[in-house]
């Protein structure tokens, strides 16, 4: 495993919901972890708390997205900042289908889902009544299966959308 | 990582793109495939086996340093050969201080006054009339071989810096092809501008200026003539292991041809210069004294020691 994987897989990002209510990381590539204000979980609904995870989630995801590119930088020896512009048609085949491509997951109980179309519009779901049956480290959990599996889900299926387009590129 | 490392960057290229492969051809395909793990490996294993192969060609190139004893010789010459008229080196630039030994054969003209003949004529003529100009072709002649020897250590130098690069951003590229971004990649061949054409060294045999043909370092020449960064950046791109060691394939073959282009233009000078030196021989070298073939029939003859008043 080269720099640049090494770097990827050690790659920490850090950010905070707009309410400043929830703390979250992505660490190791797929693992996200969140704790919460003392006091605050309680207060929530379903929906606002919904609402909370899915903008941190776009927060990490940003954040994430810059490291990656300061670490392609380093590991090229050239700053890149955003992708190269598309130069073949299968190019275009491929970051067009990748902004219609769904990543789902669900924690194992089913109470949080996770998912995003093209990396970019993020849907997050607690079902109604979690807040009142799960404390807030079993919720955490809950996040960290979620989107877990959805991360995995959408790693998967990138490589299975470029096998696709770009089958006849050898 | 660094060239010293190069054959292990070949066997974690080689080690990376057989695991990326087979663990993409198992995923794509799922249970029940017709092919076996085993059968995956082998194949994978079959696909790159050449990698090793590629590098260990680049991993025998030439060490830079090496040069540097020939180069230490050369400036030497130079030192010695330099008689304080335009000596400074005409490729990069820096004074050689004259050597007063050099003053001494033109002082000679004074001792044999009262030598007369054939043989004395024939001595102020072929060796002292000549002799500043042939020492300043000998000079530039030194200069001129002191720049293609640090032209081809540049070359080294760059080609060994090419092909670290080659590999270090195939590992990268290896690295990053299952993320979500296009895998591409540039790459800069600095060895195409290691060397550096030289406008004409001009040499004289006395009556006329003809030229050396030259080439210098890169590094040592003024940047002016060098190509500017960009011009030798190339870009790659591939999404699976075997499309990604294609393009570390392509880039290698392209740095061997860069490599062989920028050889040629040392040794096309060094012929042209080889041709120049032969063809005007007399130019570079002092004739060779007749009484250096004389016998004892005719060394106190006309054409030996001639007569002395």
């Amino acid at each position: 495993m080269g720099v640049l994987a090494d770097r990827l897989d050690s790659m920490q990002v850090t950010s905070t919901s707009p309410d400043g209510q929830i703390a979250g990381v992505l660490r190791n590539r797929t693992e996200v972890l969140i704790a919460f204000r003392p006091g605050s979980y309680g207060r929530y609904s379903e929906a606002v708390l919904a609402d909370q995870l899915g903008a941190l989630a776009r927060l990490l995801w940003a954040g994430r997205t810059r490291e990656y590119y300061a670490a392609l930088s380093e590991a090229f020896g050239e700053t890149i900042t955003g992708e190269s512009p598309a130069i073949s048609e299968r190019d275009r085949y491929y970051r067009a289908a990748r902004e219609e491509l769904v990543a789902e997951g669900r924690s194992s109980d089913g109470l949080v889902y996770v998912g995003v179309q093209g990396m970019r519009t993020w849907a997050v779901r607690v079902a109604e009544g979690t807040i009142r049956e799960l404390d807030e480290h079993e919720f955490a959990t809950c996040v960290y299966q979620a989107s877990h599996a959805m991360i995995g889900d959408q790693f998967a299926k990138i490589r299975q959308l470029k096998n696709y387009c770009y089958a006849d590129e050898v | 990582m660094t060239f010293e490392n190069l054959m292990a960057e070949a066997a974690e290229i080689q080690k990376s793109a057989i695991g990326h492969q087979v663990s993409n051809a198992l995923a794509s395909a799922g249970r029940g495939a017709a092919y076996t793990d085993k059968q995956i490996t082998a194949k994978a294993q079959s696909d790159f086996a050449d990698i090793p192969g590629l590098y260990e060609p680049f991993s025998l190139m030439p060490d830079p340093a090496s040069y540097q004893p020939m180069i230490h010789d050369l400036e030497g010459a130079m030192r010695a050969l330099s008689s304080g008229q335009g000596n400074s080196d005409p490729i990069d630039g820096p004074i050689y201080p004259a050597n007063p030994t050099l003053d001494k054969l033109t002082g000679t003209e004074s001792y044999i006054e009262n030598w007369t003949g054939r043989a004395a004529e024939d001595f102020k003529r072929n060796f002292i009339d000549p002799f500043p100009a042939v020492v300043r072709n000998q000079f530039l002649l030194s200069a001129v071989l002191k720049a293609a020897l640090e032209a081809h250590q540049e070359m080294w130098k760059r080609a060994r810096t090419d092909i670290d690069n080659i590999a270090t951003a195939t590992i990268s590229a290896l690295d990053h092809m299952d993320d979500c971004g296009s895998n591409d990649w540039s790459l800069a061949f600095t060895v195409l501008g290691a060397v550096v054409a030289i406008a004409a060294v001009p040499v004289t045999d006395g009556a006329s200026l003809f030229a050396l043909a030259a080439v210098g370092s890169a590094a040592s020449v003024a940047s002016a003539v060098a190509p500017s960064g960009d011009d030798n950046k190339r870009r790659f791109s591939g999404e699976s292991a075997g499309a990604v060691i294609a393009q570390m394939r392509t880039a290698i073959t392209m740095l061997a041809h860069d490599i062989a282009s920028q050889e040629a233009k040392i040794a096309k000078a060094m012929n042209d210069t080889y041709g120049t030196v032969t063809g005007g021989r007399t130019s570079f070298v002092s004739n060779r004294p007749l009484l250096a073939d004389a016998n004892a029939g005719n060394v106190k003859g006309d054409r030996g020691l001639g007569y002395a008043s």
